[in-house]
This record gives structure tokens, sequence and C-alpha cells, in this order.
């Protein structure tokens, strides 16, 4: 085991120390991948899975050969339980919405405020139609295109040879752009972008222009 | 409109400009006279938006700090060769320690015999014989101007059963009782750990404001005057001012239910525990 990072030799040698700098040196990264991964989430919901993340780490550290860098072993960890934390959520029930008893007069009372951004929302629905993707797709997916990641180091992550990671990128992105055409939320910003397309604006005047041709044809008939 | 499938890997590889300025001119032709091609280039256009947003998106600020005490006990545990003992065995093993080694912390009275007395019509929890089960500790995991008992509560204070808080007007303590439980006293606040035990944690919050965060099941509630909010697995705030109590529900679901007071009449003690609301997030009760 001698190729293995001093820090992490010692914290699998049990030291109480080594595994506290493990997880200050490594917890913000492990917070932005699952935030990645979960999409708009509480943050107490984040800080769970975060947790739950460095308890399996310290749990199974003793299991970790130093055949992978330890970042990829921690990586693979974070998306095996941001992976089950997403399971888990889509198997609970949804708590229903009760309404909370009146109040006639309530000079303290302040009205949620609705803090959704414009962008906020679309990347909301941006994020419910990703998490219709499979597990493997989704996770090249965020990893890739919001996480930033080569997909060399995916390929280390989720050990997969990388042309697979090419491909499952290539699908997911092909499945995901559907969804977002048919989505209700999304569709009017793809109409929107439709307009600054090249050729498209020539394209509008051109058929705006046919029936005042075609009209001035008639006439001349 | 033509019906063939969009050339995704040639729009790609346009819009990522790396095609030659003869593939470049193809493709801006057949663009222009094809619908099902345009509305696949806005839609990755779109896409390649939306993911620079989540990108630029902030990451949630984490207490770290509430966190560590937690994964501290896990790599003690994995120190020792095991598995983290589970809560109760912990508090077990903590409480038979203390017992072994006749520690008494402070001079604050036993936990149970420091409870006000109740009004004995009423079976309050308060008023039960006391319990063999053992009791919990927590730790501060932030403080400013605030207290734990007559002493100053610094980081990693320790917590128990029948403490006092209180915090000054710009203050704050931050609690931890158990891994992934733990609350946050506000500024000008008071508040005694009423019940600290493995099968469950009370809080009595006599002023200000306590924000609590509590992992699925552990039995967990906040009295505030004569209400009690019971958690069932939520995050939620208190806010007392004199008799006037609101509670404001971020995460999972309370029931807020009647309590008896000092000056309740004896009719009133049927209202002891009924259910006055259950809230489920996002929601807000106030008592006006």
């Amino acid at each position: 085991m001698s190729g293995l990072d001093p820090v992490v030799e010692r914290a699998r040698a049990g030291d109480e120390a080594a595994f506290n700098q493990l997880f200050r040196v490594h917890r913000d990264t492990v917070t932005r991948i699952i935030y990645r991964v979960l999409g708009p989430t509480p943050e107490a919901e984040v800080e769970d899975v975060v947790q739950d993340v460095f308890i399996h780490v310290f749990r199974s550290l003793k299991n970790f050969r130093g055949d992978a860098r330890f970042t990829t072993w921690l990586y693979r960890l974070t998306t095996n339980v941001a992976r089950m934390h997403i399971r888990k959520k889509r198997s609970r029930p949804r708590f229903a919405q009760v309404e909370v008893p009146e109040r006639g007069d309530e000079p303290e009372s302040k009205a949620r405020p609705d803090t959704a951004t414009e962008s906020g929302r679309r990347v909301e629905a941006l994020y419910a139609l990703v998490q219709q993707l499979s597990d493997k797709k989704r996770e090249v997916l965020v990893l890739h295109d919001f996480e930033g990641m080569p997909a060399k180091q995916i390929a280390e992550v989720v050990e997969a040879p990388v042309l697979t990671i090419r491909t499952r990128l290539f699908y997911a992105r092909k499945e995901l752009y559907a969804k977002i055409a048919a989505d209700p939320q999304l569709a009017p910003a793809v109409e929107h972008l439709l307009e600054s397309l090249p050729g498209k604006a020539q394209a509008k005047r051109a058929k705006a222009a046919e029936p005042r041709q075609r009209r001035a044809t008639g006439d001349a008939r | 409109m033509s019906e063939h499938a969009p050339k995704l890997r040639a729009l790609l590889a346009y819009d990522a400009d790396a095609l030659s300025v003869t593939g470049r001119a193809r493709i801006e032709a057949h663009l222009a006279g094809c619908e099902v091609c345009q509305g696949e280039l806005a839609t990755l256009r779109l896409y390649d938006e939306l993911s620079a947003e989540v990108r630029s998106a902030p990451v949630p600020q984490i207490d770290y700090d509430r966190m560590e005490l937690a994964l501290r006990r896990e790599a003690r545990a994995q120190a020792r060769g095991g598995r983290a003992l589970p809560l109760a065995l912990l508090a077990l093993a903590a409480a038979v320690l203390l017992g072994v080694l006749g520690l008494q912390r402070r001079e604050t009275p036993a936990p149970m015999a420091a409870l006000p007395s109740a009004p004995a019509a009423v079976a309050s929890t308060t008023t039960h014989p006391p319990e063999p089960m053992p009791t919990l500790s927590g730790t501060t995991t932030a403080t400013a101007d605030a207290q734990v008992g007559e002493a100053r509560a610094t980081l990693e204070t320790a917590l128990h059963e029948g403490d006092v808080l209180e915090t000054g007007p710009q203050g704050t303590l931050h609690g931890r009782l158990a891994a992934g439980t733990g609350f946050a006293l506000g500024g000008a606040s008071r508040l005694t750990l009423r019940r600290m035990r493995a099968d469950g944690i009370a809080l009595e919050l006599e002023r200000g404001q306590v924000s609590n965060a509590v992992r699925t099941g552990i039995h967990y509630r906040v009295e505030a005057g004569p209400y009690r909010v019971v958690v069932r697995g939520t995050r939620f705030s208190v806010r007392r001012d004199g008799d006037h109590v609101h509670v404001s529900l971020a995460e999972g679901a309370v029931a807020v239910e009647a309590l008896p007071t000092a000056d309740s009449r004896a009719g009133d003690a049927a209202a002891d525990g009924r259910t006055l609301a259950v809230l489920h997030a996002p929601a807000e009760w106030d008592s006006a």
C-alpha cells in the first residue's frame, strides 16, 4: 500500500485526524457533485446525502486498495450514494398538500417569498427531465455537462470504457433534447431561440412575402 | 415540413464550429429549408444555455460543523475497527460510564428533578416518574454571546438534559443533539433542554426563536408556552413572543398540539395533547 496518499493511508489505519483531514479537503467537491446530481434540492437534504457519503467513506476505506486514485474512488462512491438517494426519493410517498388553518388577523405573518427566478424555474424544469433518464445516462450527462468532468475521468469513476461514456453521453443528450422540445415549460424558450437561427429570419421574411407575391400575382390575373 | 430524423451529430459539430467551410455551408443550406433540424438546433442551444446556468448556480452553503460531530463519532468507531454503534447503545454506554465513574456534571440538579411541576390533574410528559432511559448528550457547534447554564458557551460545550440555554440580543447558539439532529437558537432566546433521552428529545422555548433539523426516526418536540410542536421528520422554526407563537415549516410535517397552562381551568385539561393543526411543508401556523 506504499503508493497511497499518506493521509489516506493513515485514515485507513484508523487515524481520526486523517479522517477529518480527508473530510475537510474533499467536502466541497463532494457537496458540489451531490448538488449537481440531485439538482435544486433543499440544503438539509444535500447535507444529509453529503454526510452519508462520508460515513460510507469511513466505513469502506479499509476496502480501498489504491487501484484507482482516491478521488476517483470517492467520486464513484459519491455518485453511488446520490443514485441510492434518488431511488429512495422516487419510491417515497409525497406529502399531501394540507391546508393551513385560516387566520383572520396576522400582522406578523409573512407570505412565502417567491424567490425562484426565471432561470431557477428553467433549471428545475431541466432537472425534472434529467431525472427521467436512466441512471447510467444521467450520471454521465451530469458529470460531463454539469460538473465539467472529462470523459476519461468519468470512465474511471463509472468503470466503463471511454467510448462507452461518449456513446452514453450522446444518447443521453439526444433523449434529453426530445424531452426539452416536448416540455411545456421549456418549449417556449426553444421557439424563442428558433428566431435567432441563421437563415431563419430571411426564411421568415420570405414566407411572409409569399402571400403578398401570390396576392400580387392574383391581382395581376 | 420534412419528416426526416434530425442530423444530430452534424448539428452538434455545426454548433461547436467544428465543420469545414463547405460542411458548414451545406448544413446552413439544409437548415434553411428544414424545420425539424431548425427545431433540433434551437433545442440543443437551449440545453447549452441551461447547462451553463446549472454550472454557474451556487452550491448550497453546508454547515459542515454540524456534520463533523457525527463523522467524528463514525471515525472513532472505525478506529475501533467496527461500525458506529446505534445511538441508543452509545448513549447507554455513556450513561454506564458516567455511573461507574460517579461523575457529577456541575451543580445542576438531576435532570428529572429539575423539571417544573405541572398541575397534578394533567398527564403531561414532564410529570412522568424518572425512567431508566439512557440520557443523551449534545454539543454546541457554533456560538456567539450565548450561555449554557451559568457558563459562557464556547465551541463544543457539552449539552445535557436540564440545561438552560440563553442568547443575547445578537447572540446565537447551534447545538447538535444526535446524528443529523440539532437546533439553532436565535438572538434574545431562552431554551431549556427539557428531555434528552434515547427515546426522545424535548426542548422548551421560553422566548425567542429556535430552528430545528431532525433526522427521521427521532422523537423530537418543541414546547412553546401552551403549544407543543411534535416532529415527524422535518425542518421547522418556532418563534415565541409572550403568548404569541408562530411556527414556520420548511420540510416534512409537524403537528401542533395544545398543552395545559398554569392558569388552565379544569375543563381545559381535556385539551392537553389535542392536535390543533397538522402542517405539511411548506406551511406556517400562528397562534393568533
